[in-house]
């Protein structure tokens, strides 16, 4: 579990990135309730919904030093 | 003053039109446009019209405008165009024959990359998804951040897509990422051919109120071959890309695909079962479908206009950037209107015996909004007219 930066909620890492199911292609596909991720400054941060990431992707520098990254 | 067709391009259209009749299979006849979302489930309709495009192909009428030493003709993009419209007329799927991706690589790819893809993604045994938007902003294309680093003979990607429709079906997708980091804007960014099924390739999903659904990628320490690079030299994406959209410009309209739900719409108030149901006052319907009318044929001008401008190598972006505003909210238009007019009925899905119109209302409504925003949002189309075409300046 992390952090989501923005809320402080816990959020699952492991189901954000984790298949539900897989693509014709084989990628992963995820199960969206559990959240979302961003890439940033060559580290993820997870989020519990796209509102967290957002208001992230705004203004990273209020959030970065804050939240626990992976 | 002349509006028409050349005569080659006439005896083109009789040929396609002629084909169509000949090879136009029961299967094929869904009673609802491609465009409205007609295919995206049904696996019968999609093997029946890999069918078609096959003997579309044999009959010589598929690869008009692909390049000659791939089995093309070489032809004038006026030619696809054409192709393309009689497709949507007859409801069938238009999107065949040379796509951006194919462009790009025609244009600009190493022979190996032609090699490689050109026959595949023109028979589709290759499918494509588009990695263009980015969370941070889908209207700024050239602010992407995803990055790709060398690393020997492979490159390093990381970074995620949005608004990535097919990701769930494509097996590469066409990736822009930024290959120098302190490069201006546009010169710093590559395309990339990125393998759905390598490792650190994620799907997530994002469903829509239509039958789109779209996702987001993400690619985390992903290696793709560098002669997956497009071009072979890295820098070159954003300039690769603007070459091809001259051939992409020239399908934006989708006028056809319009008129036949148009034209089914007023055969269907003229006839007795409209009238038995009486659903709206005859003279709002008179109103609201002259005014339609009027629509319609400012969009077959404008579409007809850009496709003109495309092929003659006078690409206007003002045009092009009007015919898409005025096509996919006249769309948005009708789809409206047309629920007015139907009522309680317009709500039914395709599938219900007591659907009207074979239940295109209610996918046209759902599926109507999605395009005013997808490939570059009307905002920001309107903003091209204002600097492109009036000479505006940019927000300070």
């Amino acid at each position: 579990m992390v952090k989501d930066p923005v809320c402080g909620k816990d959020v699952d890492d492991e189901k954000i990135d984790g298949p539900a199911t897989h693509a014709t292609s084989g990628a992963p596909v995820t199960d969206p309730r559990f959240g979302t991720k961003r890439y940033h400054e060559g580290e993820w941060y997870y989020f519990c919904s796209m509102g967290c990431r957002q208001r992230f992707i705004a203004t990273p520098a209020r959030y970065v030093d804050v939240g626990e990254e992976k | 003053m002349d509006f028409g067709f050349s005569p080659d391009v006439l005896e083109f259209q009789r040929r396609v039109r002629e084909f169509i009749a000949d090879n136009m299979r029961p299967e094929l006849q869904t009673g609802i446009s491609y465009v409205a979302g007609a295919g995206e489930d049904d696996q019968e309709l999609a093997s029946a019209q890999a069918e078609f495009r096959k003997l579309l192909d044999k009959a010589g009428l598929l690869r008009v405008a692909w390049p000659k030493e791939f089995g093309g003709e070489g032809l004038p993009p006026v030619y696809e165009y054409v192709l393309r419209q009689e497709l949507e007329r007859n409801g069938l799927e238009p999107r065949v024959g040379m796509s951006l991706t194919s462009a790009v690589i025609a244009k600009c790819g190493t022979e190996e990359q032609k090699d490689e893809f050109l026959e595949k993604l023109l028979n589709k045994d290759l499918t494509m998804c588009a990695g263009f938007s980015e969370p941070r902003g889908g209207s700024d294309l050239a602010g992407l951040e995803t990055r790709a680093v060398r690393d020997g003979d492979e490159w390093v990607l990381n970074g995620q897509k949005i608004y990535t429709t097919y990701a769930d079906t494509a097996d590469f997708m066409w990736c822009l990422a930024r290959t120098d980091k302190d490069a201006g804007k546009h010169d710093g960014i590559s395309i990339f051919m990125v393998d759905m099924s390598h490792p650190g390739v994620t799907v997530r999903p994002l469903y829509t109120m239509g039958t789109y659904l779209t996702h987001e990628v993400f690619l985390d320490d992903v290696r793709v071959p560098h002669r997956h690079l497009i071009g072979g030299e890295p820098n070159q994406g954003w300039y690769q890309n603007t070459l091809a959209l001259d051939l992409e410009r020239i399908n934006i309209g989708s006028y056809f695909a319009y008129k036949r739900f148009f034209d089914e719409v007023v055969e269907f108030a003229k006839s007795d079962e409209y009238t038995s149901k009486a659903i709206v006052d005859n003279s709002l319907l008179r109103v609201r479908l002259g005014e339609l009318a009027v629509d319609l044929e400012i969009l077959r001008q404008l579409a007809n206009r850009n496709a003109y401008l495309v092929n003659e190598n006078a690409v206007s972006s003002m045009i092009a950037s009007m015919a898409k505003v005025w096509s996919t909210e006249f769309y948005y238009r009708m789809a409206s209107v047309v629920m007015q007019l139907l009522g309680p009925f317009g709500q039914l899905k395709k599938g219900s015996k007591w659907a009207l119109l074979a239940g295109e209302a209610e996918i046209a409504y759902r599926n109507s909004p999605p395009p005013r925003f997808g490939g570059g949002t009307n905002e920001v189309q309107r903003d091209i007219i204002a600097r492109r075409g009036l000479g505006l300046p940019r927000s300070r």
